[in-house]
């Protein structure tokens, strides 16, 4: 509600032009207003849980919720060595943990807060398909519990650093005299409809990993590098997909080696790697602790992290190999392996321009560009993807959004599109259009700042008016379609892929957008 | 409408505010929800001469006549969509599409309250008391409110309809279109009859605000004698024509449930619950045998009191005329736009805290004239503050779930946040809010759903925490009445400040 406040853009020009400027004039960002916002963001995501969950009355399988729900059991009842591995007491075939050790940590400590709860929700075997009004209220509150203690404070700092970098001074506080800018990019990053479905609706704890990797960028972004990657190892090892940022950050600290290499020479930039390594081995060896000693263990848990038995893509995703599919299929033209490759290699070469681009100038804007473009490259062409994994390249052009208001609000909306088919099965859709309305008022109150050059001439904005409007219709009339349309027999995703095509289409416009904008921030 | 600067902030707010409240479209409801289905199942099924003789199912018409019709449009707007809704039975039976299709229409009421707010903030931006930043604030303030969120769109009940006419009362009046504001207050009292205790504020405005002349300000009286009759009586007429005056009557004493008791199931916080509460005190110190028992409500009980004497309706009404007299008095010697707002946040107060058997609802109406009152006047955001978080508190009683529990607090505690962002009250009587605030967070840690209070005692002594929060409400709302009295009595007129100056 408050973010609205700062939404200046109402048609009547003397305020537009006063939001440009950078300042709001007489508004006055107080401490007060920052509590009234972090209410807010958590009023929403109550808002948004009362939704259904994934999988909500389903058996034999129901959804991730249960899939969560019995990492938390097995993790609580089991010891560590047995969580991976197929027991009596721990069938892999039902929701077996395919996840990293650090998330299933992190289950053990929900588990542990839902069962101070409710304990029937995680005992041992009888819990399956547990559904009841307080376990729900308890596993959604230990969502928004977990945004509380890592989201939210890392995801403040990130949009904090990223905005002080291009403005003199530096004292942590002057939260309020950055006044209105950055709480609206605050405001902008708590609200992202496609994180918010996620996690609050659909049910997953992604505001973890990701808040570790904004965590991360924050100490890159204040030259603590190797505090920097002790965070990143950490998100990888809470969910493995972030790999996806992986080439960034190494073309990011490599640049750097290299320029202490120049600057201060061989000895500098010889114990830079060398902290860097040792900070990543002690923190592997300290979160694989339970599963060193046995090999046999280990790579039981390697199968199940990468499971490449799996398929190209998961449902429908909004990526290229998926949308194309229309045309003609890879996974029938190669199979295995090669396909495999053929998509690996094809990532890197889309990665490539943004690993080359951060290389060149290790700057923050470039650094999160890059992790951007990596993580979206990969969602775009690699293998076995999911339409959840694009949060990952949504959180740091997010984080993004006080330099490219525009191009953020872009991915976020367009991030949310894509997951519509999804939502529409769980029966959110009404959760999907209401969260993206109150994102879009609050995302509508930046000035356009199109990639620095938009909005100044007249045939601009109307370009860029024209191009907004009629996508959104497209958008629009493509939702109705999948709701109300009835495909035929021939061909019965039709309208899925559609939807599905439409997003992966504006992901490809936004990935070459970002590539010319890696080498000129 | 393009270069209004007030329509498209509150277009904003308004989309914020919509879409939020389909998030809650799944949320847990409360009895009331089966009443306002099977309000819509007598209107639809029975004829008009039966509407408040029905009683097929124990929730009974007891609203007045423009909401009986109100009721009956929706039932057949809404009838097509599922036809369950409209089924007269006796159990409380509802299908999830009704569910949808019910709060769907709540939003239509939604949609009459963005128009009041936007009304009657582009009134005052015209009349110069609110800069157009200011009028982004006040409806923030206006149409996210917690408490009007969590009863229409949680607990569900139709309150955004009778308040935004209230509103549009008042901006009519600021207007000076006279006849337009006795339109909408008829309709509003026709919508809720809780507003009577508004009438003698809005005659007497009407009164002090006549011209000058006298032949001119006897036609003005006459033609808005007329109008107000007329929109006042002609919902009654057909009822009056199918049932006899002796319909009437039955329609009435449905209105005005006088048998129903002082003090509803949960205490509202007001006056009555100290009173109350001193009560019990005494009860206790000196135990009588033929004493009431203490049960968490005590509807239709004509003397819940053992040693304080048992107030009447009409010992009620009286404290409301007398708490209200010299205040209208002053609204009749200075009938400027903050007097108009002040003396309409009180009298409404006022009512609030004497009435016979007031729910803790009502407090919503007096809340937004006073949170207009406070937006255009600084003074008086000591007392909005103080009641807007003691009386929407006391609201928290109504959904104490889970999951609900966890919304509202976070809204109520995001709005209050924001409130003392752009209302901060600049004199030290901001310590008292701070320390009432600070207050709050323990009674809701004692009192709340996952609280102190259910986990020591489980469900045993459910009514000490239901006590609890409304005694504790009712120190802050009688806080907030006091500090309006003190303004009344402390402020020089308008007219004598000009003749000092």
């Amino acid at each position: 509600m408050d973010e609205s406040r700062y939404a200046v853009n109402t048609g009547d020009s003397s305020h537009h032009h006063k939001a440009s400027n950078g300042s709001l004039g007489r508004y006055k960002v107080s401490t007060w207003h920052w509590k009234a916002l972090l209410f807010f963001a958590i009023a929403l995501r109550a808002a948004v849980a009362f939704h259904p969950y994934s999988g909500e009355r389903t058996p034999p399988m129901y959804g991730d919720y249960e899939a969560q729900r019995h990492w938390m059991e097995i993790t609580l009842n089991l010891p560590a060595k047995d969580w991976y591995k197929d027991t009596s007491d721990n069938n892999l075939s039902y929701w077996g943990l395919d996840y990293p050790p650090l998330s299933a940590y992190a289950s053990f400590a929900t588990g542990w807060f839902v069962s101070l709860v409710d304990p029937a929700a995680v005992a041992l075997h009888d819990s399956r398909g547990y559904e009841t009004q307080t376990s729900r209220a308890a596993m959604r509150l230990s969502v928004v519990v977990t945004d509380l203690l890592v989201f939210f404070p890392s995801l403040l700092a990130c949009v904090y650093v990223v905005y002080k970098k291009s403005k003199p001074g530096s004292s942590f506080s002057c939260w309020c005299e950055c006044g209105s800018e950055l709480f609206r990019s605050a405001a902008f990053c708590l609200s992202l409809p496609a994180l918010l479905l996620v996690d609050h609706a659909h049910f997953q704890y992604n505001n973890v990993s990701l808040g570790l990797f904004l965590a991360a960028l924050t100490c890159f972004v204040k030259e603590h590098d190797v505090l920097g990657s002790a965070f990143f190892c950490a998100a990888i090892y809470f969910k493995h997909m972030l790999m996806y940022y992986a080439l960034a950050i190494f073309a990011f600290l490599v640049s750097r080696m290299f320029r202490l290499y120049k600057g201060r020479g061989a000895m500098a930039a010889g114990l830079y790697a060398a902290k860097i390594l040792a900070t990543i081995i002690t923190i592997s060896c300290l979160i694989f602790a339970p599963w060193l000693m046995d090999g046999e263990l280990l790579r039981g848990m390697l199968v199940r992290l990468f499971p490449i038995s799996r398929g190209l893509y998961e449902d429908k995703v909004a990526n290229v190999w998926c949308s194309v599919s229309v045309l003609f299929k890879v996974n029938r033209w190669l199979a295995g392996k090669s396909l495999f490759l053929f998509c690996a290699i094809i990532t890197l070469l889309a990665s490539l321009p943004f690993c080359v681009g951060v290389s060149l100038q290790p700057s923050p804007t470039r650094l999160l560009l890059a992790t951007f473009g990596c993580s979206l490259s990969a969602y775009l062409f690699s293998f076995q993807v999911h339409e959840k994994q694009i949060l990952i390249p949504l959180t740091p052009i997010a984080a993004l959004h006080g330099r490219y208001p525009v191009l953020s609000t872009w991915m976020s909306i367009a991030a949310a599109f894509s997951l519509f088919p999804l939502l529409l099965r769980e029966g959110s859709a009404s959760a999907y259009a209401a969260s993206i309305a109150i994102h879009v008022v609050t995302a509508i109150s930046t000035p356009p700042k199109f990639m620095g050059f938009g909005g100044h001439t007249r045939r601009e904005r109307q370009f860029m008016q024209w191009f907004v409007l009629g996508n959104a219709t497209v958008a629009v009339v493509l939702n109705f379609v999948l709701i109300f349309g009835r495909p035929p027999a021939s061909a019965p995703d039709i309208f899925v892929l559609l939807n599905t095509a439409f997003a992966g289409m504006h992901f490809v416009l936004i990935y070459v957008v970002s590539v010319f904008l890696v080498f000129t921030a | 409408m393009k270069n209004d600067p007030v329509f498209w902030r509150v277009v904003q707010v308004a989309l914020i505010s919509v879409s939020l409240k389909v998030l809650l479209f799944p949320t847990s409801f409360s009895t009331d929800l089966h009443v306002h289905r099977n309000w819509k199942a007598i209107t639809y099924n029975r004829p008009l001469s039966h509407w408040y003789t029905e009683s097929t199912s124990k929730w009974t018409l007891d609203y007045p006549p423009m909401f009986a019709y109100l009721e009956y449009v929706l039932s057949h707007v809404l009838r097509p969509f599922d036809p369950s809704l409209t089924r007269l039975v006796v159990e409380d039976v509802v299908t999830d599409r009704s569910v949808t299709l019910l709060r769907m229409s709540v939003l239509l009421a939604e949609v009459s309250l963005m128009y009041s707010v936007y009304h009657i903030l582009f009134t005052l931006h015209k009349h110069g008391k609110l800069s157009p930043s200011r009028t982004h604030i006040a409806s923030v303030l206006l149409l996210l409110c917690p408490g009007l969120t969590l009863v229409d769109n949680i607990h569900f009940q139709y309150n955004a309809l009778p308040i935004s006419m209230l509103l549009l009362t008042l901006s009519h009046l600021i207007n000076d279109q006279k006849h337009f504001a006795c339109i909408t207050f008829c309709v509003a009292l026709n919508l809720k009859h809780t507003l009577l205790p508004l009438v003698p504020t809005v005659s007497i405005y009407l009164l002090a605000t006549l011209p000058r002349e006298t032949a001119s300000a006897i036609r003005t009286l006459s033609s808005l004698f007329v109008v107000t009759v007329a929109t006042l009586i002609v919902p009654w007429l057909p009822f009056c024509v199918v049932g006899g005056w002796q319909y009437i009557g039955s329609i009435c004493s449905r209105l005005f449930p006088f048998d129903r008791g002082l003090l509803h199931a949960n205490w509202a916080p007001n006056f009555w619950s100290l009173y109350a509460l001193v009560d019990r005190i005494l009860l206790r110190v000196f135990p009588k045998a033929s004493a009431p028992l203490i049960t968490s409500g005590r509807i239709g009980e004509s003397a819940p009191f053992a040693h304080l004497p048992n107030p009447t309706p009409t010992v009620c009404t009286a404290l409301i005329i007398m708490s209200t007299t010299l205040v209208l008095l002053r609204l009749f010697r200075d009938p400027s736009v903050e007097n108009l707002l002040t003396s309409t946040a009180y009298n409404l107060q006022a009512a609030f805290m004497f009435g016979w058997h007031v729910h803790e609802k009502a407090a919503l109406l007096p809340l937004y004239p006073l949170l207009v009152a406070a937006m255009v006047n600084d003074d008086l955001r000591f007392p909005f503050f103080l009641f807007s978080l003691a009386s929407q508190f006391a609201l928290f009683e109504l959904v104490r779930k889970p999951a609900e529990s966890m919304f509202i607090t976070a809204h109520f505690l995001a709005y209050h946040a924001f409130v003392a962002a752009e209302l901060p009250i600049r004199s030290s009587s901001k310590y008292a809010v701070l320390v009432y605030a600070v207050g709050l967070v323990f009674a809701e840690a004692y009192c709340g759903v996952v609280g102190i209070h259910r986990m020591l005692f489980a469900d045993q002594l459910q009514f000490l925490p239901i006590l609890f929060v409304s005694v504790y409400s009712s120190l802050g709302v009688i806080a907030s009445f006091l500090a309006l009295v003190h303004r009344f009595v402390h402020l020089p007129l308008e007219s004598q400040e000009s003749a000092v100056s």
